[in-house]
């Protein structure tokens, strides 16, 4: 049997950065959430507060270092098994790297202890500003990693020489045509993630423990937030879409699954695209939503795939089905929120022992579709290119 | 850049294939025994008060004869 490294080192990939992936997808959203509650604690005295920030840092603690743990490995497997791309993009991307250790992991490094072990040895504020820093520390580190990974997909500011990538500018390497977008869209995700946690486990503990405040306010917290990220991460999914559009058209055909331009194009809502034969089995469309969807008007016309040769095109299954997946199960999402405030309204929301059970089921679910969104960004990635 | 001329050239199959199966046993052991610390935190709940750190004051009063 021959092995292939290549198709190794891309299996490796996937498993350690899926696994990675699990853990920041959950600790910049709680690293958050601390800061606002003991911002609470500090400003109100509410022991309630005091209790909930206690019992979410303990998570916090073990998930921040199964996340440095997984982290670790990320920039181990550039060297390993990607030496030859580090070789070409370091000039780049290796600066960007180190600002995030430099900003996020300084930070994060100093003021966790305090976090963590300082509750009894520093004043209140101190705790509460320890909180802050950690916060923002995670949100550095997202900045600089998502400035590299949409580099990656959308290179700019740079100038070949020998086969080696070398900065020009700066700003326009940070700020890439497709960072902003990304960083809006993963970071609203992450949020949304840590939020379904915090309602699962909450629903889990009113069930359990019935008149607890804490539970019940975690309950509530979580709702609000859902509330209004729920359907801002729809808004901001649709302009990272318009955006992949201008700037990845072959991504947009395959997450599509259109394989025709057309104009106006319909929206396939299922089907079974076939690779080879360059068209979908069992498709159901609907006229003109495409259009309407990704130009914002009715007769917008979409490049499809046949427009690039057959080996440029990015895999159609896995982009195809991963963004069905993502897509659901944002919409899921948002008829559990719906649900919740529907039930709050008439008073029931701690008494439907149904509806809190839900919640302990969609507790998961941002992992998902993180990972799901995951799999769309990097079509199964290294998949065609690396930058 | 092609994914394809990005892999270290110096690797062999039985490399790759070998540290991926390290890679696999060791997330599959940390990640359940992660969850499993974290779930059992979720179930003593938000009442429960962390574990006081102990101050051994003999030891000290031992090392400071002054005090």
């Amino acid at each position: 049997m021959h092995l292939d490294p290549l198709i190794l080192s891309r299996l490796q990939w996937a498993w350690v950065i899926g696994w990675h992936i699990l853990l920041p997808a959950f600790t910049v959203g709680l690293a958050s959430y601390i800061a606002v509650l003991e911002g609470l604690y500090f400003f109100r005295r509410d022991e309630v507060w005091l209790r909930l920030s206690r019992f979410w840092t303990r998570i916090f603690a073990v998930s921040f270092a199964m996340g440095v743990v997984s982290g670790i490995i990320m920039p181990f497997q550039f060297g390993t098994n990607w030496a030859r791309f580090s070789d070409a993009a370091a000039n780049v991307v290796s600066p960007m790297l180190a600002y995030e250790d430099l900003m996020a992991f300084f930070l994060e490094a100093t003021f966790l202890g305090i976090l963590l072990f300082g509750r009894s040895r520093v004043p209140t504020w101190v705790h509460f500003l320890a909180a802050c820093m950690v916060a923002v520390g995670t949100l550095f580190s997202s900045f600089w990693i998502l400035s590299v990974n949409s580099w990656m997909q959308t290179p700019a500011g740079y100038e070949m020489h020998d086969g080696r990538f070398f900065p020009i500018d700066w700003l326009a390497i940070v700020f890439n045509p497709s960072f902003p977008y990304r960083l809006a869209h993963n970071v609203s995700a992450f949020y949304i993630t840590t939020g379904f946690v915090v309602l699962g486990v909450g629903a889990w503990l009113v069930r359990r423990d019935g008149q607890s405040v804490e539970a019940r306010r975690m309950v509530l917290m979580a709702l609000g937030f859902l509330a209004v990220f729920v359907p801002l991460q729809i808004v901001l999914g649709d302009q990272h879409g318009l955006n992949t559009l201008e700037h990845q058209p072959a991504k947009v055909a395959a997450m599509e699954g259109r394989w025709d331009s057309a104009s106006p194009a319909p929206l396939t809502l299922f089907a079974i695209p076939e690779q080879a034969q360059e068209r979908n089995a069992y498709a159901i469309d609907i006229p003109y939503l495409g259009s309407l969807i990704l130009t914002h008007s009715l007769t917008g016309g979409i490049k499809g795939l046949k427009e690039w040769p057959a080996d440029e095109r990015p895999p159609v299954w896995p982009v195809f089905f991963a963004f069905r997946v993502m897509v659901g199960f944002g919409f899921v999402m948002l008829a559990v929120v719906a649900l919740g405030w529907l039930l709050y309204r008439r008073g029931r929301l701690f008494t439907a022992n149904w509806y809190l059970r839900i919640c302990q089921f969609t507790a998961p679910l941002g992992f998902i579709a993180v990972l799901a969104g995951w799999t769309v960004t990097e079509d199964v990635n290294p998949g065609r290119f690396t930058v | 850049m092609r994914t394809s001329a990005s892999v270290s050239p110096s690797l062999t199959g039985a490399d790759v294939l070998g540290s991926l199966i390290a890679y696999m046993i060791v997330y599959l052991l940390m990640y359940p025994a992660g969850i499993a610390v974290m779930a059992r935190i979720v179930r003593n709940g938000p009442m429960a008060t962390d574990a006081p750190i102990p101050i051994v004051r003999t030891a000290i009063a031992a090392t400071n004869p002054g005090e």
